[in-house]
């Protein structure tokens, strides 16, 4: 990470596990993530691999089957007067997080626009909801205020609209209403759940370029959780990789996509179909996402794993570095392991890639 | 390959699925549409959401009584009421993949149950031995281990629901597989295991896909031709490449130009193109189709066609 | 600012290092079948919920020992339930072994206008060897099997009328539900003019037709508690019509009937259930309220609701006669809602569960 800039939340060795009627599941098992001010962090995963709830934790959302069975989550936010307070989310109680975190310094949005909305409430109520309970601020102020914020997410005739309700707006229009409350209170954080996967494909890169001018303007860290590689490549300066509730691979965007180093990121990235793919078959890997219930010694990826070593039946990995900014968690990096190359495809597409974008 | 000189398989014209809601509101969900899928081949049916691709699959396998047009299916007619023997022969020979893994498959039923239950209805197999025999080899072909027949679908992922319901429609070997959006639910890398075994299969029985998505990189990569719908017309269809390489219509322009690609140097710096049907001028009820070439066709007016060609 | 190598966790350096650890494990076409952990079954998860429900596993239990007495208690003494011994009337229990300690030992209090007075039939009678338990009533009948006796009418009588009026309401709610449009408006508003007759009215009408009798009282229960079934029936029929896999069994060709009892059937049955364990208080109470006000079973058979009406008269004198019928009706009722509502959590758990 850069030193110039303040680092604003960093997760040591989180630790979450869930309880069910068939058993305790330990759905995060010792993450680390940083980030710093300004920048845009990227979180991949498909199912299971906890990425949810990490940011969930967070925010001190988490189901109340759910514990928190240790690491730290440390936010750094300004106090006012060029001061900086830091807290660790994880000691704070639940109304001291709604009181003076959720909303006011982190703001979530999440997939789905028709569900994170108040179907029986009007727009404009539903924007300044938060103001008012937060800050106190008068009424006339607050719609005055939401007015221009839904200028500032790109919504014409924002007057009118602040009187009409959920189900009279299309789903691209909702979700940047969902927006417009998340920054209405001025976080310095927001995270993003798959905010696109809902949305028609034409309204998923103006919704992403919207965010992304917001961010720019007000100075807004922002973190995406998503599966989905196009969103990644268009918005993430950093990349951090999770599968089985931990991070295997984390880097800048340029070293995750044109270097990975984990064959579970190989597979990731091959099998999205590349438009200009002339190849008769995907690559794939092989199996299911895992069943978080079983515990597996060793590395969870290894069942799936054609490139596993058997020390990955044993002992999980640790994080190797690849450069000051690039990690991977693969006892492939171990350097008694043998030269194990990107599969051919992989590296064809990929030297595609990098002619293309000149 | 697929024959283009034989009878198609499956050739839809004018299809129109209207929906009453009340005495003021009729839903036009599908408001004309032509098209063919030829034996063996893979056609690719692309649109939003409201653009009415799911109601075209279903009204052809007559989940629904389509309001107007012509559905021919393996030289029978379907689109009209349907005799015992069409029915039982359209039951069998077309088949459904489903989008939600997680309902697709009966919480309650076994997995031999629910992929024999095409046999059971139709009377396929002689005994319970049999039966077990061809579920057995059914679960072997799409990856799965004959043993989970006895398991029940809560038991297993996405993925591996996913194909359950594969089996239960390939077990019938059907000339015409429809997959309604059925990997839009799934994680990445699932989704490619299911498109490979989508392919596969193809190549060992010949069935032909209708395959629905809104993904156009997934249906570029599986399909042989493709259709563009738009709120309930058809605005483009023809081969993938003639697709790719020249649209026609400003929507399916629009569409292209808005897939994300996976390249960081690309995507950064795409732009995609607007498309807004209210203001753009364009009513597709005054369109026809008209043939560019070979089997490239786009909806327009005699006008509008001239402007995009020459553009 | 160079980060060193982060190694994850502290025993990183305790493992031991195999001299083949870095080979290659699999070959490429190893990895082909997928595989797949069992877990429980539906119907294992639903008893787990269940049984740790402790509320529900006492009410159960009790349930479980008032039947097992309804079946056995009448013959565990040597009376009959209509036996009359008319030099015996008005007995205060006596059980022995318990007389012992001061309790049921045939004493009753009672208020005169000078005071009150201890009275006890059995003394009065030089009777060492006769045992009342419950008591005896006023036609010197023995209360303790005459108890049970109307318990095994009471639960007899609600669980047939309870069992009928789920066959009948849910096959009604089920079709109606399933094909909809003009067959649902017609069924539902057939169902709407039958909810809406009294049930008195009706109840009143059949014992004129009928003879008062136990069929006689199931009939009426019928007539009048199925609406409550074939309401959840339907509501649940119409979440599950346009579901994935009904339409799967269409597009496969099965017919209409075989989808709503063979495909969507299997997937209500815990909401049918709950309903039923909920119908039947309700239907033990109205049997009670009918044999109350004299609509009821005719004597000497009993049933709950008959001996509390027979011990109302002398509730001020002899409270014992009324006492045992309704702390078991108390009891029944209470348990059946008890565990209908357990069911219902352990078929429908409101937890959230990943």
């Amino acid at each position: 990470m850069d030193t110039q800039k303040r680092k604003i939340l960093e997760i040591r060795n989180l630790q979450v596990s869930f309880c069910t009627t068939t058993g305790t599941v330990r759905a995060i098992r010792g993450v680390d993530i940083d980030l710093c001010e300004g920048q845009t962090l990227a979180i991949v995963g498909e199912s299971g691999s906890g990425k949810s709830v990490t940011m969930k934790s967070v925010m001190g959302i988490l189901d109340k089957n759910s514990s928190v069975d240790g690491g730290t989550v440390t936010y750094t936010y300004p106090a006012g007067g060029g001061a900086y307070n830091t807290v660790d989310l994880l000691k704070m109680s639940r109304r001291e997080m709604r009181r003076t975190i959720n909303g006011k310094h982190i703001a979530m949005i999440f997939q789905d626009p028709m569900t994170s909305l108040d179907p029986t409430m009007p727009i404009g109520r539903q924007i300044t909801e938060g103001m008012i309970w937060h800050y106190k601020t008068p009424k006339a102020e607050a719609e005055r205020k939401a007015v221009e914020l839904l200028r500032e997410v790109g919504l014409p005739e924002p007057e009118k609209l602040m009187k009409q309700y959920p189900h009279q707006l299309s789903g691209g229009m909702r979700q940047r209403v969902v927006i417009a409350i998340a920054i209405a209170c001025d976080p310095e954080l927001l995270i993003c759940d798959e905010p696109t996967t809902a949305l028609d494909v034409t309204i998923q890169a103006k919704i992403l370029e919207m965010i992304q001018k917001i961010q720019k303007e007000r100075g807004i860290s922002v973190i995406y959780i998503t599966h989905d590689l196009g969103v990644v490549a268009k918005v993430a300066d950093y990349v951090d990789v999770m599968y089985a509730g931990k991070i295997v691979e984390k880097g800048t965007i340029d070293e995750i996509f044109f270097d990975p180093r984990h064959p579970y990121t190989w597979g990731l990235l091959s099998a999205v179909p590349d438009l200009d793919t002339a190849d008769d078959r995907l690559y794939t890997i092989p199996g299911s996402p895992p069943d978080m219930k079983r515990e597996l010694a060793g590395d969870a990826f290894a069942p799936r794993n054609i490139y596993a070593l058997k020390i990955d039946e044993r002992a999980e990995p640790p994080m190797f570095q690849v450069s000051p900014t690039h990690f991977a968690a693969t006892w492939l990096l171990d350097p008694r392991a043998p030269k194990v190359e990107l599969p051919p495809e992989l590296r064809a597409r990929i030297e595609r890639m990098q002619k293309e974008g000149r | 390959m697929s024959d283009h000189t034989a009878e198609p398989l499956l050739s839809v014209k004018g299809l129109k699925q209207y929906f009453r809601i009340n005495s003021g509101y009729t839903v036009r969900a599908v408001d004309g549409v032509d098209f063919v899928i030829h034996p063996g081949e893979t056609y690719g049916l692309v649109g939003e959401s409201g653009s009415g691709k799911s109601t075209i699959g279903r009204s052809i396998i007559r989940l629904y009584d389509p309001t107007a047009g012509e559905i021919r299916f393996d030289g029978m007619d379907i689109s009209g009421r349907l005799s015992k023997k069409h029915d039982a022969l359209l039951r069998t020979e077309m088949q459904m993949i489903f989008q939600d893994p997680m309902a697709c498959l009966n919480p309650r039923k076994k997995v031999e149950d629910i992929v024999a239950q095409g046999l059971d209805i139709h009377h396929i197999c002689k005994s319970r031995s049999e039966r077990r025999d061809r579920v057995a080899d059914i679960l072997l072909k799409v990856g799965l281990a004959p043993e989970y027949a006895e398991r029940y679908p809560h038991q297993f992922s996405g993925g591996q629901r996913q194909r359950v319901g594969i089996a239960r429609a390939l077990i019938m070997d059907p000339k015409l597989i429809i997959a309604d959006e059925c990997i839009s639910a799934l994680d990445v890398s699932i989704q490619a295991q299911v498109v490979n075994l989508m392919k596969d299969i193809q190549a060992e029985t010949g069935t032909a896909y209708l395959f629905i998505a809104h993904d156009l990189s997934m249906v570029k990569y599986i399909s042989q031709r493709i259709g563009v719908l738009h709120l309930g017309h058809l605005v483009e269809t023809g081969t993938t490449e003639e697709i790719f390489e020249n649209p026609v219509h400003p929507y399916t322009k629009s569409l292209l130009s808005a897939i994300p690609h996976p390249n960081p140097r690309v995507e950064r710096v795409r732009t995609a193109l607007s498309y807004d049907y209210r203001t753009s001028g364009i009513d597709y009820n005054k369109g026809t189709q008209h043939r560019l070439e070979g089997t490239h066709c786009v909806l327009a007016t005699d006008e509008e066609l001239r402007k995009w060609t020459n553009a | 600012m160079a980060k060193t190598a982060v190694k994850a966790a502290p025993a990183a350096a305790e493992i031991q290092f195999l001299p083949d650890d870095f080979t290659l494990r699999h070959s490429a076409d190893e990895i082909r079948i997928d595989t797949n952990y069992g877990s429980m079954s539906f119907w294992t998860e639903v008893r787990k919920r269940f049984f740790s429900n402790h509320g529900a596993v006492i009410a159960l239990v009790l349930v479980l020992l008032i039947a097992l007495l309804a079946i056995f208690g009448p013959g565990m003494n040597q009376y009959t339930y209509s036996q009359q011994t008319l030099t015996q009337k008005n007995f205060a229990p006596r059980i022995p072994g318990l007389e012992k300690l001061g309790i049921f030992d045939g004493d009753e209090s009672l208020k005169t206008t000078t005071g009150s007075k201890i009275v006890n039939g059995y003394k009065n009678q030089k009777l060492t060897d006769v045992y009342y338990w419950f008591g005896s009533d006023v036609l010197g009948r023995d209360i303790w099997t005459r108890v049970w006796s109307g318990t095994r009418v009471s639960l007899g009588i609600a669980i047939a009328a309870a069992v009928i009026d789920m066959v009948i309401g849910m096959s009604y709610g089920l079709i109606s539900g399933y094909f909809g449009g003009a067959t649902d408006s017609v069924m539902q508003r057939i169902a709407e003019i039958v909810n809406g007759i009294p049930r008195l009215v009706i109840v009143t009408l059949l014992m004129l037709i009928m003879q008062p009798g136990f069929w006689t009282i199931v009939f009426a229960l019928m007539i009048t508690e199925w609406i409550g079934m074939e309401r959840i029936a339907r509501a649940e029929m119409l979440k599950l019509k346009e579901q994935e896999f009904v339409l799967a069994s269409r597009t496969l060709g099965a017919r209409d009937f075989f989808i709503i009892f063979r495909e969507i059937l299997p997937n209500i049955i815990g909401q049918i259930i709950t309903q039923l364990m909920f119908s039947i208080p309700t239907a033990i109470f109205t049997e009670a309220f009918l044999s109350f006000v004299g609509l009821g079973i005719p004597a000497p058979m009993c049933s709950l609701g008959s001996l509390i009406s027979d011990a109302f008269n002398s509730f001020t004198t002899h409270p014992y006669q009324i006492v045992s019928p309704i702390i078991i009706l108390a009891l029944l009722m209470l348990c059946f809602n008890v565990l209908a509502d357990g069911l219902r959590e352990a078929f429908d758990p409101k937890l959230k569960e990943m």
